[in-house]
């Protein structure tokens, strides 16, 4: 991990750590820390990051992802309460963005529900053969609302969290402003942050699509990016997934399920991008 | 200076594709003929087929499996062997011409004096004398005439070539073109006495090869980018793989020179595919790949993530971190992802829109500024790059053939 420590600015000492995890890049920005406490917050950030990487990692063959996606519902696995807690909000979130939002997205099978939950047993089996649970359109998101819980439990008041880019929570404010404020990186969005996080969806950065579709299995290949701000940045992720492969027309009726959450389409800026380039 | 520097001042070609341009054509009907409804031609009557404005009334082929082929998909289009039947034909307005190479200079002409508005695929002609007759009786029969040069209608290219043109990305320094293909690019001949008529593009007689029939396409690339033409051409060619019996070369090298110094190549192989086709304009600033549709910095800003926050916060300044997107990996941090230079994708390639403005200029009778020229010097360009391969030498673009 590296890990930056300045008191430069006497009024705003700062905190900056960073480490890779979940095939991105985990950043985080604490203001008003001693030294101390802000490598120790960031060890224990770390440390919960890589336990639930190690979780929902489908491609770790050690991980309750890559077991459940092997096991082809021949039989019912056993999970943890968080797991089990995770997978419960899965399929709500399904049901509630008529199913553009889908962990099950990348199955050959379109069997849905894909799992089934079992309480009693805390287990979860798969609904048939071909399904594939993947969390790659929420995984960070959740990671970033339990490093805000373990922030705050920490008596971290300011700070800036950055996952990847693509999920952001922000708690309380910049040392010098009223909150944290953030821009597309694409230009065309810009967005002011305070005890709330923010989610973007869309084409990788070189273009390339990658997210599927999950009623017809089709990559989307929509050029612009979908941000959704809100309180959870769990549910900003999953939101702005489904947003993202929902067609227009859908996305206002998917979010008037999703009091407290708005969405932004960013469309790229050619000329702001010209202007900061070149 | 070629006709390419005046292009980018406005896009009046572009037009039919508006609506404004639409509500011109509003009633009209454009009734077309297509001479040579083989593949590049069958192309055409599926995209006429989607243009209100347009009718196919007549079809000709001296080759029946296209001629019926055509006739599957417009029953109602009278049919003729002969392209001069054809042209005697009064319901016909305009001809589109996709026959082989050697054939578009006689019948353009004899489609402008037939009264025609002329659509014809690139190249021009045969030869720059044909190519520079061509273009002077088109101008003096008052009729419409374009050649198909469709990127001048495909909207990235009109978007792009605009920033070029203003500058937008420093000097242009170099025109990369480039067409791979692994195939022997021949057509299945049902029997063999058809192996030249259906297999022209392979013949001297009919074609001048992938000069003709790719290096068309991108050359134009060049001029546009640069507002100039070339003044000397060298480069090799031969037949390197594909040794069976064809005339035409295999594998081209061609580098066209600006006045400024500055270099455009074209290159063609068809033993190998592995990169594809390309179109790459290099700018001092950026680079502009117009096969992918990106564009990409020289010295992209840094990505910075939010690590700037501390330097800020250090100094007491807050500002606006511009980070936000979707995710990236961790070991491509460092490639520059560039910019779509659309917002959106964009189907096509320019060929539906660049008929809606043929049929919006045969209703409105007005011939668009400069696409008539940009093609004639495309066309010129890719037979001037042909002599100096099968001479060998340096070829300089002779003053005879620019447009006064």
């Amino acid at each position: 991990m590296e890990f930056v420590y300045s008191t430069k600015n006497p009024d705003a000492p700062v905190a900056f750590a960073s480490f890779n995890a979940m095939h991105s890049v985990f950043e985080m920005v604490i203001a008003g820390v001693s030294g101390n406490m802000g490598r120790n917050v960031a060890g224990k950030v770390q440390e919960k990051v890589r336990e639930i990487e190690g979780k929902l990692n489908r491609h770790d063959p050690d991980s309750v992802f890559s077991k459940l996606d092997s096991s082809s519902g021949l039989s019912p696995v056993g999970v943890d309460d968080e797991v089990f807690s995770i997978l419960q909000f899965c399929e709500t979130f399904r049901k509630s963005t008529a199913g553009y939002f889908d962990i099950a997205a990348l199955s050959v099978s379109d069997t849905r529900p894909a799992y089934r939950l079992s309480p009693e047993c805390r287990t979860v089996c798969l609904s048939g053969e071909g399904l594939v649970l993947d969390a790659g359109g929420f995984g960070k998101g959740y990671a970033i609302d339990v490093v805000r819980t373990i922030l705050s439990e920490e008596g971290v008041g300011n700070a800036l969290v950055n996952f990847g880019d693509s999920s952001v929570t922000a708690l309380g404010r910049h040392p010098f402003g009223d909150c944290w404020q953030v821009q597309a990186r694409t230009g065309g969005g810009s967005f002011m942050l305070k005890d709330s996080s923010l989610s973007v969806s869309g084409p990788r950065p070189d273009g390339s699509a990658h997210i599927v579709n999950p009623q017809d299995g089709s990559l989307v290949g929509n050029r612009c990016l979908v941000a959704v701000e809100g309180r959870s940045a769990f549910v900003c992720e999953a939101l702005s997934t489904a947003l993202y492969a929902a067609p227009e027309m859908m996305r206002p009726v998917i979010m008037s399920s999703f009091g407290g959450y708005s969405y932004k389409v960013i469309r790229q800026d050619f000329k702001q991008w010209i202007e900061e380039n070149l | 200076m070629g006709a390419a520097g005046f292009l980018m001042a406005s896009v009046p070609w572009l037009k039919g594709c508006t609506a404004a341009g639409q509500a011109e054509m509003s009633g009209g009907k454009v009734r077309f003929g297509i001479i040579g409804p083989g593949s590049r031609g069958s192309f055409h009557i599926d995209n006429l087929l989607k243009i209100p404005q347009a009718e196919i009334v007549a079809l000709c082929d001296n080759y029946k499996v296209n001629l019926d082929k055509a006739s599957a998909k417009v029953p109602s289009a009278r049919r003729y062997d002969d392209y001069r039947k054809l042209l005697e034909d009064k319901d016909v307005d305009a001809v589109v011409i996709a026959t082989p190479l050697n054939l578009h200079y006689r019948m353009a002409v004899d489609a402008f004096s037939a009264g025609k508005n002329v659509f014809c695929e690139k190249a021009m002609a045969y030869t720059m004398e044909e190519c520079l007759d061509m273009y002077r009786k088109g101008k003096a029969s008052g009729r419409i005439f374009f050649v198909g040069q469709q990127r001048l209608f495909d909207p990235k290219y009109v978007k792009i070539m605009d920033s070029i043109r203003k500058g937008d990305f420093g000097p242009v320094v170099n025109v990369r073109n480039y067409w791979f293909r692994n195939n022997d690019w021949r057509r299945p001949v049902p029997s063999p006495d058809l192996e030249r008529h259906i297999n022209w593009r392979l013949y001297r007689e009919y074609s001048r090869g992938l000069m003709t029939e790719l290096a068309c396409h991108q050359l134009q690339n060049g001029t546009w980018a640069l507002g100039m033409l070339p003044d000397r051409v060298m480069g090799t060619g031969n037949i390197i793989y594909w040794k069976d019996g064809r005339e035409v070369f295999d594998s081209v090298c061609t580098i066209y020179t600006f006045p400024n110094g500055v270099n455009m190549t074209f290159e063609s192989v068809i033993s190998n595919k592995h990169f594809g086709m390309g179109e790459q304009i290099l700018c001092k600033d950026a680079t502009v790949d117009l096969a992918s549709g990106r564009l990409y910095a020289e010295n992209p800003k840094p990505r910075s993530g939010i690590r700037q926050l501390v330097g800020e916060i250090e100094q007491g300044i807050f500002s606006s971190s511009a980070f936000a997107g979707t995710s990236w990996n961790a070991e491509n941090a460092s490639a520059d992802p560039g910019i779509a230079i659309m917002p959106e994708a964009v189907e096509g390639d320019g060929s539906l829109e660049m008929m809606q403005a043929f049929c919006h200029s045969v209703l409105t009778g007005i011939q668009p500024p400069h696409v008539l020229e940009e093609a004639y010097y495309g066309s010129v360009l890719c037979l001037l790059g042909d002599e100096a391969l099968l001479q060998g030498k340096i070829l300089e673009f002779p003053e005879e053939f620019r447009l006064s």
